[in-house]
């Protein structure tokens, strides 16, 4: 708990759904329900689940870039759910966030320097708009694009050159913690093995912070040090990446697993296909939210939600199968 | 030739405000009776163009410009509307890559997947709605009876994918084009659509043409694989040949670039640069710019498709084997 730069108790997102006319709530998606781990400095946390498993609502919770409906977040020691939004405003400075779209989240009518600058000034980092320049540049060259091209639009770059300007923004103010949401999804492999490098290469430089969000597992693995597996808005289990690839314990991990098609001819192995969609948020089963899809299911898994606990040193899973 | 499906050196070209721009050219291959083939490459590499020429879908402002594409024989290029009407959703079907977009909101899933029963084969209503129903069920569908009389938005992306397969398969045709058949699913669902493709291959001996970028589904999928870069074909060959000795240094790259889940590694090999557009292409060969092995050769003069081994081949000078001493 002492080394944890972030660390995230029993995070809740519960969305109202209103009906009528006078807007009653009716019942809620419960996005994140009860979502716990901790974030150690300089380490990279993968967050991997399918769409629609909270894992993009956790990201953005903990930035309170929407207002989580209970729980706690700690940063740097110091609870962040409570804070005003004036001193919400400074810590933000150390927390930013990298999204996935590198189309959208870009201003189209900001030149790449005004994109860069517009945290410092925000942040009112440098005093003077020689020196944010000078700042802009320096970004421009740890992320690899020319400086030549500071005055260009968003439109003027391809893909993968957008996503390196969202991540230069992000770094623009100095943060420790980055949350990455799906930073490669929308790129092709040659260019996301590009982006995936610069993320490692900025985090030994700057002794980064990542939370890497992404529903791509061979990502996830790649770039992460510890992995929480997320499904309908619960984490059901966390470990050290290649332990969680070697011997995955919760049978919802282990048939995300086994789906991922390799890309290798000649290799064989034991698929679990799973039956049916994931189940609505809004009205999650009964007991443990995996046992309608559930291989290994049995009698409690249908009445009573799984403990989280630690199997094994480092090793969480929230299954019955365990106990 | 007894191949079901042979397209020779075409070119498709669309008109922009710089004329005509060639997005796909002398793209050639066939595809034989119950063969998969898989079609692979990056965003504008022009894999969806080549499969939207044969299914002589183009948008207004593109034409094939070049080359045969025959379909048993026929000559699809110069085949009228209404014979290519015939064709088209009966004997060659196609799915698409969004499952959301490409079933009509308005119609219920039973009348869509009977309008091309009605058209084709000729059925009534009451006829063309029973084989719907079983189309549904074939295609693994639960309470088909019900969803028959459901509207689009009520289905998952996979159930609607599941639906466009049951209306690509509602004519039996001898050729399925599926592009980008999973990319919008996740990976749990992909693995119970590719499941599904596979039965339905097996049991219909249909061919399919695969469109996708993904490496993984090529490996489980395909019989043979066309690798495609900036509208050229690059490498083709088997399956196993293109994985166990990939030739073009766009293939090796490409293959290098995907993060392994079976091993941990410190640094992801990447290709530099980016794919050049359109209008910029290189004179030489068009990998010359991100490539590391590049010589003069290949900023002068572009590489024809050159042998590898039997059923192999790269468009790449290494190829020859005179040219490798570097």
């Amino acid at each position: 708990m002492t080394d944890a730069l972030l660390s995230v108790n029993d995070l809740k997102m519960h969305f109202p759904i209103r009906k009528g006319v006078l807007r009653r709530t009716v019942g809620y998606v419960r996005a994140v329900d009860g979502v716990s781990f901790d974030v150690k400095a300089g380490e990279t946390f993968g967050l991997v689940g399918e769409s629609g498993c909270g894992k993009t609502t956790t990201g953005r919770s903990i930035l309170r870039l929407i207002e989580p409906s209970a729980g706690q977040v700690f940063f740097n020691g110091k609870n962040i759910t409570q804070m005003s939004s004036t001193e919400m405003r400074k810590i933000r400075s150390d927390m930013q966030i990298v999204f996935q779209d590198p189309y959208g989240s870009l201003n189209p009518r900001y030149t790449v320097q005004q994109t860069l600058e517009e945290p410092m000034i925000i942040h009112k980092l440098y005093k003077s708009a020689a020196e944010r320049k000078k700042r802009a540049m320096e970004l421009l060259e740890v992320v690899g694009l020319s400086t030549s091209r500071m005055n260009r639009y968003p439109h003027e770059f391809s893909g993968g050159q957008r996503q390196r300007i969202g991540i230069a923004r992000a770094l623009a103010v100095n943060p420790k913690l980055i949350i990455a949401d799906e930073p490669v999804s929308a790129l092709d492999v040659s260019v996301q093995s590009q982006v995936l490098n610069l993320l490692d290469d900025l985090q030994k430089e700057f002794h980064l912070t990542y939370v890497f969000i992404a529903h791509d597992l061979s990502v996830v693995k790649h770039i992460s040090n510890r992995v929480g597996v997320m499904y309908l808005g619960k984490m059901v289990e966390l470990a050290e990446s290649d332990r969680l690839y070697e011997k995955p314990l919760h049978p919802y991990t282990q048939a995300l697993l086994s789906a991922v098609p390799i890309p290798n001819p000649e290799a064989k192995r034991e698929r679990i296909i799973l039956q049916g969609d994931l189940p609505s948020p809004a009205n999650p089963p009964s007991g443990c939210y995996f046992h309608p899809r559930c291989q290994s299911c049995m009698d409690i898994c249908k009445t009573t939600a799984p403990e989280w606990k630690e199997i094994e040193p480092g090793h969480f899973a929230a299954c019955h199968l365990y106990n | 030739m007894s191949s079901l499906l042979e397209v020779s050196s075409i070119k498709t070209s669309f008109l922009t405000n710089k004329g005509y721009l060639p997005a796909i050219e002398d793209v050639s291959f066939t595809l034989d009776k119950g063969e998969v083939l898989g079609i692979v490459g990056e965003s504008g590499c022009g894999k969806s163009v080549t499969s939207l020429s044969v299914m002589q879908l183009l948008s207004t402002n593109g034409k094939i410009e070049k080359g045969s594409i025959r379909f048993e024989g026929k000559d699809l290029v110069n085949l009228s509307d209404s014979e290519m009407r015939k064709i088209r959703g009966n004997e060659i079907a196609m799915i698409f890559q969004e499952p959301m977009t490409s079933l009509n909101p308005v119609h219920k899933i039973g009348r869509q997947i009977s309008e091309s029963l009605m058209l084709h084969k000729g059925m009534n209503k009451a006829q063309a709605r029973a084989k719907a129903v079983d189309l549904l069920k074939s295609v693994g569908i639960p309470r088909a009876e019900q969803i028959v009389d459901e509207y689009p938005h009520r289905l998952s992306g996979g159930m609607r994918q599941r639906v466009m397969i049951a209306i690509a398969m509602a004519c039996d045709p001898k050729l399925l084009i599926a592009d980008e058949p999973t990319t919008a699913l996740d990976v749990t669902i992909q693995a119970q659509i590719l499941d599904l493709m596979r039965k339905i291959r097996k049991e219909y001996n249909m061919a399919i043409l695969l469109i996708t970028h993904d490496l993984g589904v090529v490996a489980e999928m395909c019989d043979r694989v066309v690798v495609m870069y900036a509208g050229k074909v690059v490498e083709q060959g088997s399956v196993r040949e293109i994985f166990r000795n990939p030739s073009h240094p766009y293939t090796v790259g490409l293959m290098n670039s995907i993060p392994k889940l079976e091993e941990r590694q410190a640094r992801l090999p990447s290709i530099p640069g980016n794919v050049p557009s359109l209008e910029l292409m290189p004179k030489g060969c068009r990998f010359a710019t991100r490539c590391e092995f590049v010589t003069e050769k290949c900023i002068q003069e572009e590489p024809t498709l050159l042998p590898v081994e039997e059923n192999h081949e790269a468009r790449c000078w290494l190829m020859k084997k005179e040219e490798v001493a570097i």
